[in-house]
Order: structure tokens, then C-alpha cells, then sequence
């Protein structure tokens, strides 16, 4: 993967993934795996975290005569994750902007400007 | 390795984070392994990774609180680094001020002096000038042709000698000013 995932963006993901269907931690790792170039081990430190700061709750459900932790979200994860989804779709904007030039009237202000300050 | 071993010495591995922590991590991965459906006898550690990368991850992320602490603390020790400097230069106070005192005096004396002697040249050019030019004048009022033509003599050697001091003392001024100019360019 050429774009490095910072850990806010996969708090986000995380979120995003949990907020849809209660998870486990494994189709929650390949879940993001599918799509980021993570280690199997790293979404452990991140939804310890998360559930630390109350984003993430867990609850175990029998699973094949055992117990399976799933996550869950929290009113304050749906908030953060609204949050992050705001933050995200207006960096996407403007990232789009700039790598397709599709905002040309700030470049174009810029341009004339520049050639106003030659003469 | 196998599941067992891989959770066993994860937890040796995990012994000093806090045990809370500890026991949370195992579980997930006692879930986590057995979610990964491995055949029996199949190598945990080729998807996993080995429990050392697994548990560097989980210190690393389980300080991460630690290492917002050390950030504040670190600020805290910038702010005692400040309190401590200040501390000192109260403490040095008996020292410092009379010697800062000291250096102003001295520093002050010698602009004085060159301001002194400045002066005073100018006001010997000055004074010889005016003492010339009084003396061409007051030569006519001497009685006796040689008296006079002395003291005009006198005075006009006064004036022109004057002149030819303050352009002197004014070439002096900028030399000495270049090269103290050129000095603090060098350096």
C-alpha cells in the first residue's frame, strides 16, 4: 500500500466497522486487513484503547463451548466516529482538490496574482 | 509453536505491564487464535507473528498512556528547569549585581573617556582657531610696527595651525572609525 494509515484514521475504521455489526477481534483484523496492510496483531493495542477511553465496550458470547469476545460501540464511539467521518470526508475533499485539480479557482487566483506582482 | 506455548509466553512476556492489561491481552489472543482455525499442530507464529512482535505492540501501545505521562512530564521538567534557573540567579544575586555593576561602570568610564577626549580636542582646535583669529585682529591695535606685524604673524600661524589640527584630528576620527567598522564586519 503506496498511503500510510495514520491511528486516528484506524480508530476510525475500527469504529466504522464495529458501528455496522458487533465484532470479534479476528473479522474485525481481517475485516481492515482486506483493505490496509496490517499485522495480524496490531488491532489488539487499538481496540484495548478504544475500549479504555470508552469508545468500545465488550460482552463475551458463547461460541462452540467457549466464550467469544465481541465489541460493541458506545454513544461516545458513535460521537468520536462522527466526528472522525466529518474530519475525514473534508481531508478527502481537499486531498481530491489538489490531486485533480478540480479546485482551480484558488490556483487560479494564486496564478494571477503572481504574474500581477511580475509587472 | 503451538497455541498453548504461544499464550504462555506471551503472558511471561506481558509480566510487567499491568495485570489487568495482561490477562485482557491473553484472552483476546486465546480468542484470536482459536478464531483463526489452525490445523492441529500448525505454527502459530507464521500469521501471528512470534510473542515477542505480538507483545512489543501491546507495551508499546499499553504506555502509550505512559508516554502521554512522560510528554507532561517533560513539560513539568521544563517548568522546574525554569524554576531552578531562576532560583539561582536569586541566589546569585550577591555576586551577580555587584559584578554586573562592575562591568557597566567600566564600560561606562571608557565611553566617558572617549567622549572626554573627543571633546577636548575639539575644544583645543576651537580655542586656538579663536585665540589666531582675535590675534590677526588685535595685532592692529598693538602700538610699534614690529609688535604688530609679531602678533599678526602670530595669529595667523595660530589660525592656520588650528585648521590644519582639526582636519588632522577629523582624517584620525575616520581611520581609527574604519577600522573599528571593518573589525566588526570581520567578525
Amino acid at each position: 500500500m503506496t498511503y500510510q494509515l495514520t491511528a486516528p484514521l484506524l480508530d476510525a475504521c475500527v469504529l466504522g466497522i464495529v458501528r455496522s455489526e458487533d465484532s470479534y477481534g479476528y473479522t474485525l483484523t481481517q475485516k481492515v486487513r482486506r483493505v490496509v496492510d496490517i499485522s495480524e496483531s496490531t488491532l489488539y493495542p487499538v481496540l484495548r484503547r478504544l475500549q479504555k477511553s470508552g469508545y468500545l465496550t465488550t460482552y463475551d458470547a458463547p461460541f462452540q463451548g467457549r466464550n467469544r469476545r465481541y465489541y460493541a460501540i458506545t454513544n461516545e464511539g458513535k460521537d468520536i466516529l462522527s466526528f472522525y467521518s466529518d474530519e475525514w470526508n473534508e481531508y478527502k475533499t481537499k486531498i481530491d482538490e489538489l490531486i485533480c485539480g478540480t479546485g482551480n479557482d484558488g490556483e487560479e487566483a494564486a496564478g494571477k496574482t503572481e504574474v500581477g506582482s511580475d509587472e | 509453536m503451538n497455541k498453548e506455548a504461544f499464550l504462555k509466553e506471551l503472558n511471561k512476556r506481558l509480566r510487567y505491564i499491568p495485570e489487568e492489561d495482561r490477562l485482557d491481552a491473553v484472552e483476546y489472543y486465546e480468542g484470536y487464535i482459536s478464531d483463526m482455525g489452525l490445523a492441529p499442530g500448525e505454527d502459530v507464529t507464521v500469521k501471528l507473528g512470534s510473542p515477542k512482535e505480538v507483545s512489543k505492540d501491546i507495551i508499546e501501545q499499553c504506555t502509550q498512556k505512559h508516554i502521554d505521562n512522560t510528554e507532561e512530564q517533560k513539560t513539568v521538567k521544563g517548568r522546574a528547569l525554569v524554576i531552578w534557573l531562576s532560583i539561582l540567579g536569586v541566589l546569585s544575586l550577591p555576586v551577580s549585581l555587584p559584578l554586573t555593576i562592575a562591568v557597566l561602570v567600566v564600560v561606562l568610564s571608557i565611553i566617558i573617556t572617549i567622549v572626554a577626549v573627543v571633546f577636548s580636542l575639539i575644544v583645543t582646535v576651537a580655542a586656538t582657531g579663536i585665540g589666531g583669529v582675535a590675534a590677526i585682529f588685535w595685532g592692529f591695535t598693538v602700538p610699534g610696527l614690529s609688535q604688530k606685524l609679531f602678533t599678526i604673524g602670530t595669529g595667523l600661524a595660530l589660525t592656520g595651525g588650528s585648521v590644519l589640527l582639526g582636519l588632522l584630528i577629523i582624517a584620525l576620527c575616520g581611520k581609527i572609525g574604519k577600522r573599528v567598522f571593518r573589525k566588526r564586519e570581520v567578525q
